[in-house]
């Protein structure tokens, strides 16, 4: 059964990723090379992970004053098990531009299902 | 034997109110320890509250230090993509004519400067603790700890056995009471039987005195309806 530790932990994880890509999407605006179309749609993924990051963090705040969580129906752990997996399997690293663009929205997607799960289960609103 | 029958019911009434303050008094501690131990969830709740609190300023003045960044990064993208744009046309405008000019692209990097600095200024140059602005309209969650220590120590106090003079007031109390109910349903009896007693009798002198004497018995009642005051 998933304790509030748990969770926390998951959504830390959750936060975590998505600022790992923050940072490497600032690594490509740095790069004097990058084309300005690039830049632009980089620009806006990364105005999107930021948004999904505060969400997160707000999860988290919540989380902090749960002190019940409502039972996790055994499909609903696992299904929290292999978002939180799927997470752990996105590699940012060494990533091209349009690579990275192609990953951020499955993060976003994936931490969003994350948060949307917590808040299910911790009896705060959505 | 009326008044000894009488006697023993104001005992046995009397015991058995004894018994009951007790009751309530064992009630009003047992209730207070539950509110003690309620007490204590309720300050750590209160607690993970607060840290709540501060967590949620931090990341709304984060989120807003972000937005700020956000809109550098867009304006900046901006102003290249329109310079881009103007130096584009005006030599597909003018192909043998030189667009680009080093002190204009300087002018247009300055005048992006200006921006970014007023944008980041106050960004940059918060308090530290510029999240605490965020919290500072919330309601005050001591209140709710304060009114449950009240809520405590009256249950405490009730809790506690009571004076020999609140005894003897109550016991004063209960003594009317117990009289007052005595004397309603004496009179109510007495009224009822002189009803059926007026209804049988066909002379009609005895009836009018008998319907004075039932006049009477309900003016006696109704001196008794209010209940005995505490005081």
């Amino acid at each position: 059964m998933k304790t509030i530790d748990d969770l926390k932990v998951m959504n830390s994880g959750a936060t975590l990723k998505m600022e790992m890509t923050v940072e490497e999407i600032d690594n490509f605006l740095d790069d004097p090379d990058l084309s300005l179309a690039d830049e632009s749609r980089l620009i806006s993924r990364r105005a999107s992970v930021q948004a999904q990051i505060n969400n997160q963090m707000l999860v988290q705040a919540h989380l902090k004053a749960s002190v019940i969580t409502v039972d996790y129906s055994p499909k609903d752990e696992r299904d929290l098990d292999n978002l939180n997996t799927k997470l752990d399997k996105f590699i940012i690293q060494g990533l091209t531009v349009s690579a990275m663009l192609g990953l951020v929205p499955k993060i976003i997607d994936t931490a969003v299902s994350i948060g949307s799960s917590l808040n299910a289960h911790t009896g705060m609103p959505a | 034997m009326k008044v000894g029958v009488g006697c023993l019911w104001a005992a046995a009434l009397l015991l058995s109110s004894c018994g009951e303050t007790k009751f309530a008094e064992q009630y009003a501690s047992r209730m207070s320890e539950v509110l003690k131990s309620y007490r204590d969830q309720v300050d750590a709740k209160i607690l993970a509250e607060q840290q709540s609190y501060v967590d949620l300023a931090k990341t709304y003045d984060q989120a807003n230090a972000e937005r700020v960044r956000n809109s550098v990064l867009v304006e900046r993208n901006r102003r290249a993509t329109a310079t881009v744009d103007r130096l584009v046309r005006e030599k597909a405008a003018a192909p043998n004519t030189r667009v680009a000019w080093i002190s204009q692209i300087h002018g247009d990097i300055g005048a992006f400067a200006e921006l970014d600095f007023e944008q980041s200024q106050a960004s940059l140059s918060r308090e530290v603790d510029a999240y605490k602005g965020f919290i500072a309209g919330l309601a005050d969650l001591e209140q709710e700890q304060r009114n449950l220590d009240n809520l405590k120590d009256s249950l405490e106090a009730l809790a506690k056995p009571k004076s020999v003079i609140a005894r003897l007031r109550g016991a004063g109390e209960f003594g009317c009471e117990v009289n007052r109910n005595f004397q309603l349903l004496d009179l109510g009896q007495k009224i009822t039987a002189l009803s059926a007693k007026i209804q049988q009798e066909t002379d009609e002198d005895k009836r009018k005195s008998l319907g004075k004497q039932k006049l009477d018995l309900e003016s006696q009642k109704k001196n008794f309806t209010a209940p005995c005051s505490g005081s």
